[in-house]
């Protein structure tokens, strides 16, 4: 794995990757440009994949991320075969209630709090992207550190560029 | 890192601990040499630290050094102990790696310095004059990381009072050559060292259960929990929770604020005014010319998904549109989403206003350090 993001040297390579992907997008798909909502996916689709190939693939959430976009990019040419979807973890099993409340009585106290950190390990799964793929809950934490410091220099960097378009506005219609 | 505290200073390591830690040297020499790649972060390699290890073994090798020039005749051999002491756990030079070329080149003056003027005096002056202690002093700090490498030189530490001075001189020569060396590799080794740790340092305690599924469990468990702790101190207002769970659902709040966030921003930056527009690809091309054909699309094919790959075309078309968008005009560039809308002039563009907003100088260059 690389070294995690350093800051500065992190925005500045996301901010090129972003406005490439900006006009990837733009070419790929002409967009209407009083559609706010299609600008905004676009806007938000172009920063995710930017900021996936900033960690160049280097973490399993990036590749993850990649992936899942990389359909929406494709849209001229589309992949000959789709690959398999990723197995789910998370059926719903249909279980007799009678033997779950039997299971409960007798080892609530124990598994109680397990049950509850495994729920909340499993929304986090959800929550970053890939977390399907890693079964490993130690990865699964390290894929999430990395994560959240990308996703933070990701807000930084568009809270700033907003902020700036938000100056240039305002001098503009002064 | 004091390198000038009294000799009161010195704690000497105990027995046990010595003979354990020389016997995981020789593992940690061998994933040193195997597998020196970058594959550690180096957050995660911090964390495998038992923070009290960490002080103690950094540290100890500085508080033995300055002292040690005086009782290097008479107790050479625990003096060897310390430096490889340091050792096993030396994913601690981490934060030093990037000094040590200082101390190798602090070193190299010095070394020129006794060469130059003071080999009559190494041979004459006993090691206590105060000129020839301060320069030994100075040096000392990279004498443990040096220890390491040159095993061949710290194995023999006879005790010889004489021409003590004339073979310090020497190793340090030895030893300055190799933590030259070592000094490169030692942030990726260090990482690598510190991945491999927590499987060596599991131990068994009293009554816990010893055979190998429940040293592997109990392994894994602690990984989690100092991956966990450190996830703690990364999400502000997490560091008093105690408890796995309410961790968790902190982590995921944050997790998802910012995934909000992103949201609101690019809402935010799509309501945005079209008429504005951005030249910062005229600045990126400027910059970074290559970056068309460098890595952006071979990295939006990833690896684990062949069927992406077989697309040689999408890099000539995007050469093209990069062409097309940055060389022959620039009314067309900016944004991407926002072309076909009248391009300001670099005067009145973004950067300017941003470096005005934010009383600096109108330079571009000063925006991409801000940022």
């Amino acid at each position: 794995m690389r070294p995690p993001p350093n800051s500065s040297s992190f925005k500045r390579e996301f901010l090129k990757k972003w406005l490439l992907a900006l006009q990837l997008c733009n070419h790929n798909n002409n967009i209407n440009k009083n559609d706010v909502v299609k600008r905004k996916n676009t806007i938000k689709l172009s920063a995710e994949i930017a900021m996936a190939s900033v960690r160049n693939g280097a973490t399993c959430w990036s590749r993850a991320l990649i992936a899942k976009h990389s359909s929406s990019f494709h849209v001229t040419t589309k992949p000959r075969h789709m690959p398999p979807p990723p197995p789910r973890h998370y059926k719903k099993r249909v279980r007799c209630k009678k033997i779950i409340k039997r299971s409960r009585r007798c080892c609530h106290n124990r598994s109680a709090a397990a049950a509850v950190v495994r729920r909340k390990t499993a929304v986090l799964r959800k929550l970053v992207p890939g977390g399907e793929l890693m079964d490993d809950e130690a990865s699964l934490i390290r894929e999430t550190l990395d994560y959240v410091m990308s996703l933070r220099a990701q807000v930084d960097v568009m809270r700033r560029l907003a902020r700036a378009s938000d100056c240039v506005a305002m001098c503009n219609i002064v | 890192m004091e390198p000038l505290s009294g000799p009161g200073a010195r704690s000497s390591p105990t027995a046990d601990e010595t003979a354990l830690d020389s016997v995981q040297f020789g593992e940690d020499i061998r994933h040193l040499i195997s597998v020196p790649t970058e594959n550690a972060s180096s957050f995660t390699a911090l964390l495998e630290l038992p923070p009290n290890q960490a002080v103690e073994l950094l540290h100890s090798p500085e508080s033995t050094r300055p002292d040690s020039s005086q009782q290097q005749q008479y107790q050479p051999p625990q003096h060897f102990n310390a430096g490889l002491l340091t050792f096993p756990t030396n994913a601690a030079l981490i934060e030093r790696a990037a000094k040590f070329s200082v101390f190798a080149a602090e070193e190299d003056l010095n070394n020129n310095n006794n060469n130059g003027i003071g080999s009559p005096e190494t041979n004459s002056a006993p090691s206590n004059s105060s000129a020839g202690l301060h320069k030994v002093v100075k040096t000392e700090p990279a004498e443990p990381v040096a220890y390491l490498n040159s095993s061949s030189v710290a194995s023999d530490p006879t005790v010889a009072t004489k021409d003590e001075n004339q073979r310090t001189n020497n190793k340090r020569k030895e030893r300055e050559k190799k933590g030259k060396g070592f000094s490169k590799k030692s942030k990726s080794a260090a990482n690598e060292n510190a991945e491999q740790l927590p499987y060596v340092h599991v131990r068994a305690r009293r009554g816990q259960a010893t055979d190998s599924h429940s040293l592997a469990e109990r392994a894994r468990r602690e990984k989690i929990n100092a991956r966990m702790k450190l996830l703690q101190e990364l999400v502000p207002g997490c560091n008093k929770i105690s408890g796995t769970a309410l961790v968790l659902d902190e982590i995921i709040n944050h997790v998802q604020s910012l995934q909000r966030q992103v949201e609101v921003l690019s809402m935010k930056l799509a309501a945005v005014n079209p008429r504005i527009d951005f030249n910062l690809d005229n600045m990126l091309a400027a910059e970074s010319g290559s970056l068309m054909d460098s890595n952006f699309p071979a990295v939006m094919m990833p690896i684990m998904w062949p069927e992406v790959q077989p697309n040689g075309s999408r890099q000539q078309y995007h050469q093209q549109q990069w062409n097309f968008d940055v060389v022959p005009q620039p009314a067309g560039g900016g944004w991407g989403r926002e072309d076909g809308h009248n391009f300001i002039t670099p005067e009145n563009s973004l950067l300017s206003y941003v470096s005005s907003a934010n009383s600096a100088s109108l330079n571009s260059s000063q925006l991409k350090m801000e940022l």
